[in-house]
């Protein structure tokens, strides 16, 4: 199984990626979460992967952190649920929301996603409460980060949040913060990181 | 921006020299300016409390003007969650003014995060809980706050003594509120004569808000039914259509002190009664028409209430009913 695909982003659109990796290009299915977190074309990427195998292809599934592609994989195990509508569920709706969504048997708000219907967002529910608790969705700040800044993220937004801000708010403003580090690398401490994103939840 | 916003911004002075009255508090405020300045730094927190109208806003942006800093102005009730405050004071440059109108309806929450950001000069933020509990500290630069309320008993005494300078301010002069509505004349292009501004300075309650309200409409009369020009007459005839007495009381005020003389034998009486007998709300009674009355002299707070003053009797020739204040008045 290949688990990892590190590269250049050759080519990149909503639906998959090509990483070019010693002049082979390989084709990645992505969510929409993890489009909207890639860096631009022609720059370097690696992505957590699943290789799906089927009689008649072999497919590769990209995630950039591993709270998404444990939920890939679960729901997979749902019956009735494919790769195709696996990937489809988790882009339309972000890690976080989606095991909150589970936890809490809101039933109401899985089957607002596209081609989930009622059945399918109960036997979600009643297959996956149970399985959901320990997967690490990262609060919602889902932009692939080291360990070390992890923690320092983690630590930013519980101070957020302590100032009153909603999760939602918070975690935007962290990501966008996080999208800017490649170009600002002194922003590397937890102080640091709050002052950017009040500044945001601020003057927006 | 509504048109009568736009004007009042206009008529704010923007220098001290065009800043009339609170002769004292304007010359201490100087004063520790100079001093900062020599010293080259920031200028301690200020507190600037009295009645509204007065010139609170317009000092704060003044001292932040006079210091050649920013000025990031905001009121208490704005500052909903602590984040709010935090995200102004981290934006904050050095030496820079925050000022906070309607200090006194800080959110507890908000508070709480102003005390080190005033004493210490950092945000302090505890995440965690119980042994794995830590602090998160963000220096801020050395900024000067500048609070201003119309109400400074209910600050709460941490916060109160955390500002290094504490000033009232007054009721303004006759001769204070003519230099106001003669600068305001002129910025608006009125034509203003000596005895007309003299008329509307009589009738002003001593506020400079109060002064440049009437200014204007007693503009509208004189366009309208007289000349253009505002003189004692027109004044007068303006200020009187308008309900608007000798003494400066409107026809709530009159209301409020009949209220206190006819319903309730002249008091004591309790502010919740009267503000239910009035329908008006407590706190505007408070802030609003109280100070005023009690400048004159026409009500006094009791710990059992509101009372009617000898002043407030005579004023409507009415005879006291109670028999202690009428051997005071005969």
């Amino acid at each position: 199984m290949i688990a990892t695909i590190r590269g250049k982003l050759a080519r990149k659109a909503p639906e998959s990626v090509i990483i070019e990796n010693h002049g082979i290009g390989y084709e990645v299915f992505i969510s929409l979460n993890t489009f909207y977190k890639l860096p631009g074309q022609g720059e370097e990427l690696s992505l957590l992967t699943y290789t799906h195998v089927r009689e008649d292809c072999l497919q590769l599934y990209g995630f950039l952190d591993d709270g998404e592609k444990k939920l890939f994989h679960l729901l997979l195990g749902v019956s009735k649920i494919g790769a195709r509508l696996a990937l489809n569920i988790l882009s339309g709706i972000t890690p976080a929301e989606l095991k909150e969504a589970i936890l809490s048997g809101d039933q109401f708000r899985l089957s607002q996603i596209p081609r989930v219907g009622r059945k399918t967002a109960d036997r979600i529910i009643v297959e996956l409460r149970d399985r959901v608790k320990d997967v690490p969705t990262y609060s919602g700040v889902t932009i692939s980060v080291d360990a070390n800044l992890r923690m320092k993220v983690d630590d930013a937004l519980e101070a957020l949040l302590i100032l009153g801000y909603s999760k939602k708010d918070a975690e935007l403003a962290l990501n966008k913060v996080l999208a800017d580090i490649k170009s600002s690398p002194e922003t590397r401490s937890v102080e640091e990181l709050l002052k950017k994103s009040l500044a945001l939840l601020t003057h927006g | 921006m509504p048109e009568e916003t736009v004007v009042e911004e206009g008529l704010r002075p923007t220098v001290f020299a065009d800043y009339f009255g609170q002769t004292k508090v304007v010359e201490k405020v100087r004063m520790y300016i100079e001093a900062a300045k020599l010293r080259q730094e920031a200028l301690d927190h200020i507190l600037f409390y009295g009645p509204p109208g007065l010139g609170k806003t317009t000092l704060a942006f003044l001292i932040a003007r006079e210091l050649n800093v920013n000025v990031k102005p905001t009121s208490g009730p704005l500052m909903e969650k602590a984040g709010d405050l935090a995200g102004i004071c981290t934006s904050l440059q050095e030496k820079d003014v925050f000022f906070i109108d309607e200090i006194h309806r800080l959110n507890p929450a908000v508070e709480e995060v102003l005390y080190p950001a005033m004493e210490d000069f950092k945000l302090d933020i505890i995440i965690g809980q119980g042994p794995s509990a830590r602090n998160i500290s963000i220096p801020l630069p050395r900024f000067t706050l500048i609070g201003a309320t119309t109400r400074a008993g209910l600050l709460t005494s941490p916060l109160r003594e955390r500002f290094g300078i504490v000033e009232r301010l007054e009721f303004y002069n006759i001769e204070e509120l003519i230099l106001i509505i003669k600068r305001t004349a002129r910025i608006l292009n009125i034509a203003l004569d000596d005895e007309g501004a003299v008329e509307i300075a009589r009738r002003s309650r001593g506020t400079p808000r109060i002064a440049n309200r009437l200014v204007k409409r007693v503009r509208d009369y004189a366009q309208v039914k007289a000349d253009g020009i505002i003189t004692i007459q027109v004044a007068g005839d303006a200020l009187n259509m308008m309900e608007i007495d000798q003494k400066g009381f409107d026809k709530m005020d009159r209301q409020y002190l009949l209220t206190i003389i006819e319903k309730f034998d002249g008091g004591p009486v309790g502010i919740d009664t009267i503000s239910a007998a009035l329908h008006e709300e407590k706190d505007t009674l408070e802030d609003v028409y109280e100070p005023y009355l009690m400048e004159l002299g026409f009500i006094k707070r009791t710990s059992r209430g509101r009372v009617a003053t000898r002043q407030s009797f005579e004023y409507f020739n009415i005879a006291p009913k109670n028999e202690k204040m009428q051997g005071e008045l005969f």
